[in-house]
């Protein structure tokens, strides 16, 4: 008997035209690293006396929603597609190049997003195929290091009527574009304003944080949306400019004096940009660009590197939390790529 | 109803040349997207084009209005003379439309466009703040219904009544409105208008 093959396996998917009306051809696949799609199910329980010393039970289904969390790997087009799925929306915009791209901006939009099916296919021997329905992504974290260059978007997906059983696998086929890296940024991190090349790693967080509602069936009745909440990790070498943001954010100044105490008052905000730009084979640069802005990001006062007797890399890990500045968007994405404004 | 209107912003309008396959092309700076509203799609670059470059909603439809002032492309402008904002409800399902016909206690029933129309005018006739053109569209009164749907003045009703019905809304009224030397129909609508009495009083 066969085992299943865990290392044969694919992720699709598409928009949906209605919430109840699955996507059965999606268009977008992904080059898909880790996680998984589950189908929890919870069931509810009542015990109740019956005379005897064990009581018996009254057993239901409580609730049955599907979640997945696919590490996915940032080719220009997927990462543009999910983004947009995500938020509900975007603007395009022709950018002339050369080479000729189409730029699709992203910013923080009310509502669910776009209701969408996610496609699953695991294993060739002992094929196990399925479609996630009326799914939404209730989260997306975007990552890169200097460790794993290949960046990353995982989407925390939320589907409302997961699991149901395929026959065969989507026609869509697999990105042909490389994946963007994090070098692709090298000299274009920039925390507040300032550049800086000892930058080991991002994740960056957005979150709708989509709560499912019941009413009077186990199927879900609707989806609560909390705040959207937009989270920066950023670790820094702390050499003379780590350590100059660590005092600026500790002290107010780069360069406290002799004598001076940190600063017990609230700082201005500060802010966060990357600029990737993809290069081809040569090294020349494609035109294919992921630029992520938070215009204001509250920072928290990070833990300096501790001393350590064998040595080590000194780091820090800054952390923040985007604000709004005025009329500025809580976020900004913008992907040049070569796809037109997503439809499906 | 009151509108509001989005227009591109000065550096989205026009086109510019990009290289294509088969040499330079004009194209449009501003390429579009699908925002979701309500669960359905609402394309951007369609609907500017079809707007003649304007998108023209209702002040009541904040969701799509908020969705639309949030698009950095994007900024409000003055609605042009005669526009008819879109209606929120075309973008619904059909199931939608009964659904919402329901809880105003609207006939169900009908085709999509009717729904629609009848919803319209209900919105219509509760914006403007009248009850009775509002029970006239629960009832089922198609020249109201179509009238408000139109974006038009609704008639008091008066003006459909025989001659006898005015003289007897003109006894019941209270005060009763006095029809001395008015003879014609007109003359008897003038004074019960007067008076401010309508159909349904």
């Amino acid at each position: 008997m066969s085992l299943q093959e865990l290392q044969i396996y694919s992720l699709w998917a598409g928009k949906q035209t209605a919430k109840g009306t699955p996507n059965t051809a999606p268009a977008k696949r992904f080059k898909q690293i880790s996680g998984d799609f589950n189908i929890p199910r919870a069931d509810g329980n009542q015990k109740y006396g019956d005379a005897t010393a064990s009581p018996g039970n009254e057993d239901w289904v409580d609730t049955l929603v599907g979640n997945g969390n696919p590490g996915i790997l940032a080719t220009p087009e997927e990462l543009a597609w999910l983004l947009w799925a995500q938020e509900g929306g975007e603007t395009t915009a022709a950018v002339t190049g050369p080479p000729a791209k189409t730029k699709h901006t992203v910013v923080p939009l009310p509502g669910l997003g776009h209701v969408c099916t996610f496609v699953t296919r695991k294993g060739s021997q002992v094929a196990e195929r399925m479609q996630h329905n009326d799914s939404y992504i209730s989260q997306s974290e975007i990552g890169g290091s200097t460790g794993s260059k290949a960046v990353r978007i995982t989407p925390t997906v939320l589907s409302l009527d997961p699991g149901e059983q395929r026959a065969a696998d989507p026609a869509a086929a697999m990105p042909t574009k490389a994946t963007m890296l994090y070098t692709d940024g090298a000299s274009r991190f920039s925390v507040d304003g300032t550049t800086f090349t000892g930058h080991s790693e991002f994740t960056a967080t957005v979150a709708k944080e989509l709560t499912p509602v019941y009413g009077d069936s186990e199927n879900v009745e609707d989806l609560a949306i909390a705040a959207t909440v937009v989270g920066i990790g950023v670790t820094l070498y702390m050499n003379a400019t780590g350590k100059a943001q660590l005092y600026k954010l500790l002290y107010g100044t780069p360069t406290p004096a002799a004598g001076q105490k940190p600063q017990r008052v609230i700082g201005p905000l500060g802010s966060y940009l990357f600029d990737l730009r993809a290069r081809d084979t040569a090294g020349v640069a494609n035109g294919d660009k992921f630029v992520f802005t938070l215009a204001g990001v509250k920072w928290q006062i990070p833990d300096a590197p501790d001393p350590n007797p064998e040595g080590g890399t000194p780091t820090y890990t800054l952390q923040g939390e985007a604000r709004e500045v005025g009329s500025t968007p809580l976020y900004q994405t913008d992907i040049d790529c070569d796809a037109a404004a997503f439809t499906v | 109803m009151e509108a509001i209107a989005f227009e591109l912003r000065e550096e989205y309008t026009g086109t510019v040349e990009i290289d294509g396959p088969e040499g330079p092309v004009e194209t449009p700076k501003f390429g579009g997207g699908v925002l979701a509203v309500d669960g359905s799609d609402f394309h951007l670059r369609d609907e500017l084009d079809e707007g003649d470059g304007v998108i023209v909603i209702r002040q009541s439809d904040s969701v799509l209005a908020e969705l639309l002032s949030l698009q950095p492309p994007l900024k409000s402008c003055a609605v042009p003379d005669g526009r008819v904002p879109l209606s929120p409800y075309e973008r619904r399902s059909t199931d939608d439309l009964r659904h919402f016909a329901s809880l105003r206690d609207m006939g169900t029933g009908g085709s999509r466009e009717e729904l629609l129309e009848r919803l319209d005018a209900y919105d219509a006739a509760n914006e403007a703040g009248d009850l009775h053109a509002r029970q006239a569209v629960v009832d089922g009164d198609q020249a109201v219904i179509k009238a408000l749907a139109a974006g038009e003045a609704v008639s008091d009703g008066l003006d459909r009544l025989t001659k006898a019905d005015l003289q007897g809304l003109a006894a019941e009224a209270d005060p009763p409105v006095d029809l001395e030397g008015a003879a014609t129909n007109a003359e008897i609508i003038d004074r019960l208008r007067a008076a401010g009495v309508r159909k349904e009083d």
